[in-house]
């Protein structure tokens, strides 16, 4: 069991090895093996891996994916305010230019699921490198608590995101309730 | 309703340490004999780590490969300034249970 634990050392990343892996290893050596203690420090290694894996471009480039969720967001946003300027204002022209190239790829299910999941998908981008989480594990309870610090790219984008969603909810449910 | 429910680590760390300062395994046994909470080296290490970022505890010269860590003044006023609120709200719990 010490083995395996001691093992586990070899999880964590290298930075955090560097800066506190010797007393680390020497508190494993000191506090007895048992399974509980091997889960602890595997959900620890974990936690700080998943951490740094999305955290530091996250966290030091939020706009970044604020501006790809633009982008994914972007065909759809075209698609609905063309369709409004012929069908609400009345003015066809720009909506009739792109309808033969955009049918085959609305009609199509593929398309048609991106089009439809572009908003959310565009959410997630903006909103998740924003968010601050610190969740762990405590006492058989998943413990945590989240905080927001959001540039203005991204709250633009959360927004526009979310008035395009609730747009095309309410027009689905008018056209099928 | 789960009513073994622990404290927070970062608390519990803070107030081994508010007793003087220790190393892991000694914050450890420290814990457990004051709060009847026995905290893996994974979430202790987690609370150090926050606790050090937040500049509330700082580490003091290794003794061989043990660390020691104490308590920073900010830890000390937020210490106190945690307790005390729990320390009314547990007042007030207590005054309503009670009536």
């Amino acid at each position: 069991m010490r083995r395996c634990v001691r093992l586990l050392l070899c999880l964590y990343p290298r930075a955090w090895r560097a800066r506190y892996g010797d007393e680390f290893s020497q508190l494993i050596d000191d506090t007895p093996a048992t399974p509980g203690v091997v889960l602890d420090i595997a959900r620890h290694a974990l936690a700080l891996h998943l951490l740094s894996l999305g955290g530091t471009l996250m966290r030091t480039q939020p706009q970044r994916f604020a501006l790809l969720g633009a982008a994914v967001l972007l065909p759809t946003a075209v698609l609905i305010g063309l369709a409004l300027l012929k069908y609400v204002l009345g003015i066809a022209a720009p909506f009739d230019a792109i309808e033969p190239a955009m049918t085959p790829l609305v009609t199509h299910p593929i398309g048609e699921t991106l089009l439809t999941l572009a908003p959310y998908l565009a959410l997630a981008l903006a909103v998740v490198p924003v968010v601050r989480g610190d969740v762990r594990w405590e006492d058989g309870r998943l413990r945590g608590t989240l905080s927001l610090a959001a540039p203005a790219t991204n709250i633009g984008i959360a927004v526009s995101s979310i008035a395009i969603a609730m747009f095309m909810l309410v027009y689905w449910l008018s056209e099928n309730l | 309703m789960d009513r073994r429910r622990g404290a927070d680590p970062s608390l519990l760390v803070l107030i081994s340490l508010a007793a003087g300062p220790k190393h892991g395994h000694a914050m450890l046994i420290d814990v457990e004999r004051f709060a009847g909470q026995r905290l893996g080296p994974g979430t202790l290490y987690g609370a150090i780590e926050r606790l050090e970022q937040d500049a509330l505890i700082e580490p003091l010269p290794p003794e061989d490969r043990r660390t020691p860590y104490r308590l920073t003044g900010d830890g000390a006023r937020y210490l106190a300034e945690r307790v005390s609120r729990m320390q009314r709200l547990a007042q007030i719990a207590l005054d309503r249970v009670q009536s």
